[in-house]
This record gives structure tokens, C-alpha cells and sequence, in this order.
């Protein structure tokens, strides 16, 4: 059986990665299928030299490798909402959207959202900031590899910044203000998406971690 | 894939029924299985297999296994419990399909 070496796989890899699959989780397994396909022309009868056949199978193959890699960070995509949506239904975020109503409202919150916005509208920008600082640092120092679905909720998180943002905008307008319950349930909303997607975060960490262990 | 129009609806029901046979399998190992399974007659490329494989996992019906193998990280799928299930409700529709177009394609007259 033949089999390529390691300066030949980090070959590939450094390959697939300079044309912007940047994901270990999908990388890893193009890396493994063009190697295979490479190891069976090998073992077909082909004396060429690995850079040789390397390329030509990268000729044949790489628009729809490449087609792959957009079609997973999609598919990414759609499993994190499913995932946020799972956990907005379970019991401790639904447990904090109703205890938050019941506080905004205990605190009388909605004729006072200027107070408000300047403690929680803070909540998501530093939360984006803070994730956003450990990532860098991360990837810039420690040299860790980059997963799909942790960087995708990276931009999910921003996106949950503007559903505040939405929130403080309607907040003066004269008849949100006569409804009181809208703000509160759009804050109390906003922040139990916070709390499910950090409870997916956590979770897509520890998949990651027991997934990838093999990676050390 | 060749004939891609008539064999792409039917890519999901052909990698679970693989996997059902087998315990795990991984994308190339999937795609030589098919080739030497249809004597070539079906290529299954990258390009169609890999999107399908993920939609399956994040529709819960597969699970995966990563492993390092002969230098590299290999990903291994698997039907989880669902995905068994579901493999028998896609096998059995497939049957359908093919008695319908069967009795289309060559109706018998009485």
C-alpha cells in the first residue's frame, strides 16, 4: 500500500490552505481525500513524481474541492441557528427571557431605557470585543487552529449586536413607549439569544476539542 | 457523477444505505465503494458527496469520528440512531419510486 509522507501532506495542506479553505475541520478532510486520490493513481502504475501528479489532480479537481469548502460554511451556518433555536427553547434561557421581563418590569425599565442602554446596551459590544481579543490572540500567538462553526458564530454574535442596536432605535419612538412590554420583550429576547448562543459556543468548544483530540 | 440529473435525488439513500452496512466509512472510501459497487457506471464527485455528508450531520443523521491515519486526519461517518431510522424510510420510498417508474416505463397490459 502506498502511502504519502508527512512533508507531502503538509504539502497539500499548506496548498488548500493558501487558497482559503481555512478551516481545520473541513480542510483536514479534503486533505485526506486528495491524498487518497493521489495514493491510488500511485498504486494504478503512475512513476511520476508527487509534485506531478499533485498538480494534475489539483487541475482536475480543485473548482469543486473549493465549491465544497463554501457549500460546508453554509451548511455551518444553518447548523448553528438550528443549534441557537434548540437552546432558546430549552428551560434556562426561557427561565432568563421570563425572569428578565419580570426584573425590566419590577425596575420599571421601559420609561427609563436611557439607564438602560448604557449598562446592557454595552453587554453585547463586549461581549463581541472580549471573543473577538481571545480569538486574535489565539490564532496570532498561539497559532490554534480556526473552526468553521466557531468563527461563524463570531459573525452571529455581530449580528446579535444590531438586534440590540434595533432595540435602542425604536426605543424614543412615541408608540413603543405607550407599549412598554415591546422593549422589555425585545431586550429580555435579545439577551436569551445571548445566553444560547454562548451555551453553543461552550458546546461547540467542547465538541471540537473531543472531535479533534487526535490533532495534539 | 454520470447521469447526474437521475442519480443526484437519490445520493442521501445511497451514503446511508453504505453506512448501514458498514459501520464507518469516510468520503473517498464512500466514493470507491460506489464506483466499484456500479462497476464505474457511478462517479460520485467531491463536489456532490462532501455537501451531502454535511447536510446529513447537521440534520442529526450522521454522526463523525475524526482519526489520525497515515499522516493525516481522516473524518469518519456514521448513522446515529435517527439516521438508522431514517435509512429505512428512504430505502422503502426509493422501492416505491423504482415500482412506480417501473410500471411507467414497462406497464404491463392485461
Amino acid at each position: 500500500m502506498v502511502r504519502l509522507n508527512k512533508e507531502q501532506i503538509q504539502f497539500i495542506d499548506n496548498y488548500l490552505e493558501n487558497s482559503d479553505v481555512t478551516h481545520l475541520d473541513i480542510r483536514s478532510e479534503m486533505v485526506d481525500h486528495v491524498a487518497s486520490g493521489i495514493e491510488e493513481k500511485i498504486e494504478a502504475g503512475d512513476t511520476r513524481d508527487f509534485y506531478f501528479i499533485f498538480k494534475d489532480y489539483m487541475v482536475e479537481h480543485k473548482s469543486r474541492l473549493l465549491d465544497n469548502n463554501k457549500q460546508f460554511i453554509k451548511s455551518a451556518d444553518s447548523k448553528l441557528i438550528k443549534l441557537i433555536l434548540k437552546e432558546l427553547v430549552k428551560w434556562p434561557c426561557i427561565l432568563v427571557f421570563f425572569g428578565l421581563i419580570a426584573l425590566f418590569k419590577y425596575l420599571n425599565v421601559a420609561s427609563e431605557i436611557s439607564g438602560v442602554k448604557t449598562w446592557f446596551g454595552l453587554l453585547p459590544i463586549l461581549s463581541f470585543t472580549l471573543f473577538g481579543i481571545s480569538y486574535f490572540i489565539a490564532l496570532k500567538y498561539f497559532k490554534l487552529a480556526r473552526f468553521s462553526s466557531i468563527e461563524r458564530l463570531g459573525f452571529l454574535f455581530a449580528m446579535s449586536f444590531q438586534l440590540f442596536h434595533f432595540c435602542w432605535n425604536i426605543s424614543h419612538l412615541e408608540f413603543v413607549k405607550k407599549f412598554d412590554y415591546i422593549i422589555i420583550g425585545l431586550v429580555s429576547l435579545a439577551l436569551s439569544i445571548l445566553l444560547a448562543m454562548i451555551f453553543v459556543t461552550i458546546n461547540q468548544v467542547k465538541h471540537y476539542k473531543i472531535k479533534f483530540k487526535d490533532l495534539a | 457523477m454520470s447521469n447526474s440529473k437521475l442519480y443526484k435525488g437519490s445520493l442521501n439513500t445511497i451514503i446511508l444505505k453504505l453506512l448501514n452496512e458498514n459501520d464507518k466509512m469516510y468520503g473517498y472510501e464512500i466514493t470507491q465503494k460506489v464506483k466499484a459497487l456500479t462497476k464505474g457506471e457511478l462517479n460520485i464527485t467531491e463536489g456532490a458527496l462532501y455537501p451531502a455528508l454535511h447536510k446529513l450531520e447537521a440534520e442529526g443523521l450522521l454522526d463523525v469520528e475524526v482519526a489520525k491515519v497515515d499522516n493525516r486526519l481522516r473524518k469518519y461517518y456514521k448513522l446515529t440512531e435517527t439516521g438508522t431510522k431514517e435509512t429505512v424510510n428512504k430505502l422503502n420510498e426509493l422501492a416505491e419510486y423504482i415500482k412506480t417508474m417501473q410500471a411507467l416505463v414497462k406497464p404491463k397490459f392485461a
